[in-house]
């Protein structure tokens, strides 16, 4: 009788230990897996969603911009490098070209515009934008704004101008008596997407 | 004893296994908790995938209308259908306007005979097709003069409909339908707005337009049309190919069609054999989701931003 006593307040036995922590062990390691996968699908998502959306403001960017230039608007291509993809140095100046957009309505006023690429981090190609004030009488530029970047994780970018007169594609605009018919951009980003657009530019 | 060993014991080891048993329970709802936190998560990035998809394929499509807005475009010209990839790619169909009969110019005319001719060929008897052309005149003038067979405003009241007619030219061919005895129309012919325009000027585009439109315009046989049909497009049927003929004459499109140059002076103002308006339809195609943007621009010469009609966007 006293011998049942003693064993029913004995501790745990090692192999209840071992199998209790092992048991443990399995599942916060399959816990810490899950967690580990809900965090990444979480970062995977903010990461398309901010891609979309800059694609997006790009897009309506580009279009919105494009479809109201002047008559009078010049576009110009400077640094194209002959393969057609640009270099950080790449720029296509717009003059006479007002920025209209309700994002950009701090640089309403201004009257021409410049994209240009630069070099990034980790071999990567910065779009921006930079808005500047048409010269003045003098010659003189007034403030210029600081540059709105556009997109910061490029590995490629591509412009492309189309001529409806000779309909051809040319990968440098430098007439400055007439505008392009159209201007294709393809875009790769460091993640390998790529995306590609073809926007009218009104000449009426 | 053995009672009262029982009675001491059992609850310890009760207490024991129920503190294993928590733990497990815990880590079960957090597991399941986080499982599901991972499904719906994995369900958004598809939807985020899938919008993507959708943005991408809307993007396409307004390439492929950049590309059609250019003048000189014809529609076979190579650009229209652009492949970017195994996956994406947008299509245009390019087609004149000017193919459709002006429903404006036709019952506020003086001769809404052909209106009335291309009904019964659908298949309207003679006394449908007379009240249809007059309800449709009475819709559209600015009269609350009731015509023969027409409708005003108390037989649109009768038919519970307050408002109407709207006493206006047509604005859409949507409108259309409101006019009373139009669902005959929509029973005999579901496709009869593809053979109408408000937006192209009044000009029937011959080389374009469909046979039974060409008939019920000039009031002429079937033979009589594919004598001309047959030859606008060459020994293949198919426009753009290289045995099209050089270009055709007014006259010779109405010699080939035997209609009489001194016919009636009114349906000369109202035919010609080029186009003032494109329809562009674009498709841009990303896998299996597709956008499509419907706009109706001017054909020639630049075309200015706010002369676009966009129907599908």
């Amino acid at each position: 009788m006293s011998m049942r006593r003693k064993s029913s307040e004995r501790g745990l036995t090692l192999i209840e230990v071992v199998i209790t922590v092992g048991l443990l062990m399995l599942l916060a390691g399959a816990l810490f897996a899950l967690i580990s996968s809900v965090l990444e699908s979480r970062a995977i998502m903010t990461e398309r969603v901010l891609k979309q959306n800059r694609l997006i403001a790009w897009d309506h960017f580009l279009r919105d911009t494009l479809s109201k230039l002047e008559r009078e608007t010049v576009i110009l291509t400077e640094d194209a490098v002959s393969s057609g993809i640009a270099n950080p140095g790449y720029r296509i100046r717009f003059i006479n070209a007002t920025l209209k957009l309700g994002p950009y309505a701090e640089y309403t006023n201004e009257s021409s515009f410049i994209l240009e690429t630069v070099k990034g981090q980790k071999g990567a190609v910065i779009l921006q934008l930079i808005p500047y004030p048409e010269e003045n009488e003098t010659g003189a530029q007034g403030a210029i704004y600081p540059p709105l970047i556009l997109f910061d994780n490029i590995s490629q970018i591509r412009f492309e101008f189309y001529n409806a007169f000779s309909d051809e594609w040319s990968e440098e605009w430098l007439m400055n008596n007439q505008k392009p018919h159209a201007i294709k951009n393809q875009i790769t980003l460091q993640s390998g997407e790529t995306h590609e657009m073809i926007v009218w530019i009104p000449h009426a | 004893m053995l009672k009262r060993h029982s009675h001491y014991s059992y609850p310890i080891r009760k207490i024991r296994g129920s503190s294993l048993l928590l733990v497990l329970a815990v880590m079960a709802v957090i597991g399941t908790a986080m499982a599901g936190l991972l499904v719906t998560i994995n369900a958004y990035l598809d939807k985020v995938q899938e919008r993507r998809a959708g943005f991408k394929a809307y993007q396409l499509a307004h390439s492929g209308v950049a590309i059609a807005l250019q003048s000189g475009i014809q529609p076979d010209h190579p650009l229209l259908k652009q492949e970017l990839n195994e996956l994406e790619s947008f299509k245009v169909e390019l087609t004149s306007e000017n193919a459709r009969l002006n429903i404006n110019a036709l019952v506020l005319g003086s001769d809404p005979s052909p209106l009335q001719r291309l009904f019964e060929l659908w298949g309207l008897n003679k006394e449908e097709a007379d009240i249809l052309v007059d309800r449709l005149g009475d819709w559209t003038d600015g009269d609350s003069l009731k015509k023969l067979n027409g409708a005003e405003e108390l037989d649109y009241l009768a038919a519970g409909r307050r408002g109407q007619p709207r006493n206006a030219a047509f604005k859409s061919l949507d409108e259309m339908e409101n006019v009373l005895g139009m669902g005959r129309v929509t029973e005999v012919r579901p496709d009869w707005k593809q053979y109408f325009t408000v937006w192209a000027n009044t000009k029937l585009n011959l080389m374009e337009a469909d046979e039974i439109v060409i008939r019920a315009y000039f009031d002429i046989t079937e033979g009589q049309v594919e004598s001309f049909t047959s030859y606008r497009y060459g020994r293949d049927g198919i426009r753009y190919t290289d045995d099209d003929p050089e270009d055709i004459t007014l006259d010779e499109a109405l010699s080939l069609l035997g209609v009489p140059l001194d016919s009636s002076a009114e349906v000369l103002t109202r035919i010609g054999i080029d186009s003032t308006h494109h329809r562009i339809v674009a498709t841009g195609i990303v896998g299996t989701r597709e956008h499509t943007l419907e706009v109706i621009a001017p054909s020639s010469g630049n075309v200015a931003k706010n002369s676009l009609v966009w129907l599908r966007l």
